[in-house]
């Protein structure tokens, strides 16, 4: 059995080299195993989408004035993919030198007429004056991708311009539908 | 060659023989001399080294991790029933523990207030399933009272999850749910945890025992 030559000069100490970091990597290697083992783990992934949830007024600002209808009307869009419980009204009235009153409604059908599915619909607070701010929540909601009707009457056309401007909040917790407990 | 060369040559092989044979005597005495020198004395101690295994693994008839969860409403409740075995030969250092990450950047999983939590219950024998709600049929303790994600990246110790080697389990039913009481207005979503998505990575670790001393 032939044994190759062992190399001279420059190739000698690369060769020398080589194999210092062979037996190096071998001295090491079973250092970083062992300290692999001090700890053992598994791992599992599960992955979560939210919904959004919330719904807007379509005009948000209705405007009464001389020559104007009693009733006007808006639409509420569930701009979600949540359901909802309720959802809250902020009115704003504006100042007007009027003794003008308003009421609003909300009814899950378009107005006709005046008449929601030939009723008064589910009204939304009160008697609202010219100046006013109120708050109120209502359970009449747009289902998820549909919309819900209002209806603002006034009790008599004003003279001057007034206008009612309705901002409608959705909280996530407690205005959205009951939670879903799911089982994978 | 002559007749009288024949005494000479015999004369030159017995100093050449006579002078093997000294050499070889002082040898065999030197290495007698080294033998006597090295006298050794062995025994034997046998080692095998220990493992860690931790094993994560569907706890029927959950369907284990690697599901999707849409259109997570807050107050909605995930459940996945999982086994974890320690399948390894050493007993873990007195508990298993879990960091939970998520993997976008969003307040679904950096919100300290709202955004997705976790929640771990074990059980003494496998969940069972119900629409709507997860049973332990034996005895049940809370390991993890819900915590959001945020809070869990850095691992949290499991109450009461220490496991003995050798295929011991941990029925563990781990509930991720959403927490959020966030408020849009006219429709406008504000910037949160509303119509995010997130992969969660649980990763349940154990670490080893505490070193030990023997004596033998």
């Amino acid at each position: 059995m032939s044994h190759p030559p062992w190399p001279r000069g420059r190739r000698a100490r690369t060769t020398a080299a080589s194999a210092a970091v062979v037996l190096l990597a071998g001295i090491l290697a079973p250092d970083v195993a062992s300290a692999a083992l001090d700890h053992g783990t598994a791992r599992g992934t599960e992955a979560a989408a939210s919904a959004a949830w919330g719904a807007a007024p379509s005009p948000a600002t209705l405007t009464w004035g001389l020559g104007s209808a009693a009733r006007q009307t808006a639409t509420v869009a569930n701009t979600g993919g949540v359901a909802l419980t309720a959802m809250t009204y902020k009115v704003v009235m504006s100042n007007g030198l009027t003794l003008s009153t308003w009421s609003l409604a909300a009814c899950a059908t378009p107005w006709v007429a005046g008449l929601c599915n030939g009723g008064t619909g589910s009204a939304v607070g009160g008697t609202y004056r010219a100046g006013t701010t109120t708050t109120v929540t209502s359970t009449l909601v747009p289902p998820v991708g549909g919309s819900s009707y209002l209806q603002a009457t006034a009790s008599s056309v004003p003279a001057l311009t007034v206008t009612m401007t309705l901002t409608i909040t959705v909280a996530g917790r407690s205005q959205t539908r009951t939670p879903v407990v799911t089982n994978r | 060659m002559s007749q009288q060369d024949t005494p000479k040559k015999d004369h030159r092989v017995k100093m050449v023989l006579a002078a093997v044979f000294a050499l070889a005597v002082a040898l065999f005495t030197a290495s007698a001399v080294y033998a006597g020198l090295t006298a050794d004395a062995s025994g034997t101690e046998q080692i095998s080294s220990g493992t860690l295994s931790l094993v994560l693994s569907a706890d029927a008839p959950s369907l284990g991790f690697s599901n999707t969860f849409p259109l997570m409403a807050p107050g909605d409740i995930d459940n996945v029933a999982v086994n974890v075995t320690n399948n390894g030969t050493l007993a873990n250092g007195g508990s298993v523990s879990l960091a939970v990450t998520g993997d976008g950047l969003n307040a679904l999983t950096n919100s300290a207030t709202e955004g997705l939590t976790v929640a771990v219950t074990k059980c003494s024998q496998a969940w069972t399933f119900a629409p709507g709600s997860a049973t332990c049929g034996g005895s049940s303790s809370l390991v993890l009272a819900t915590t959001p994600v945020q809070s869990l990246s850095g691992g949290i110790a499991l109450a009461s999850s220490s496991l003995a080697p050798g295929g011991s389990v941990n029925h563990l039913l781990v509930s991720v749910g959403l927490y959020g009481t966030e408020i849009t207005h006219n429709g406008v979503v504000p910037p949160g945890i509303q119509g995010q998505t997130a992969t969660l990575t649980f990763t349940f670790s154990e670490a080893q025992r505490a070193g030990i001393v023997t004596n033998q």
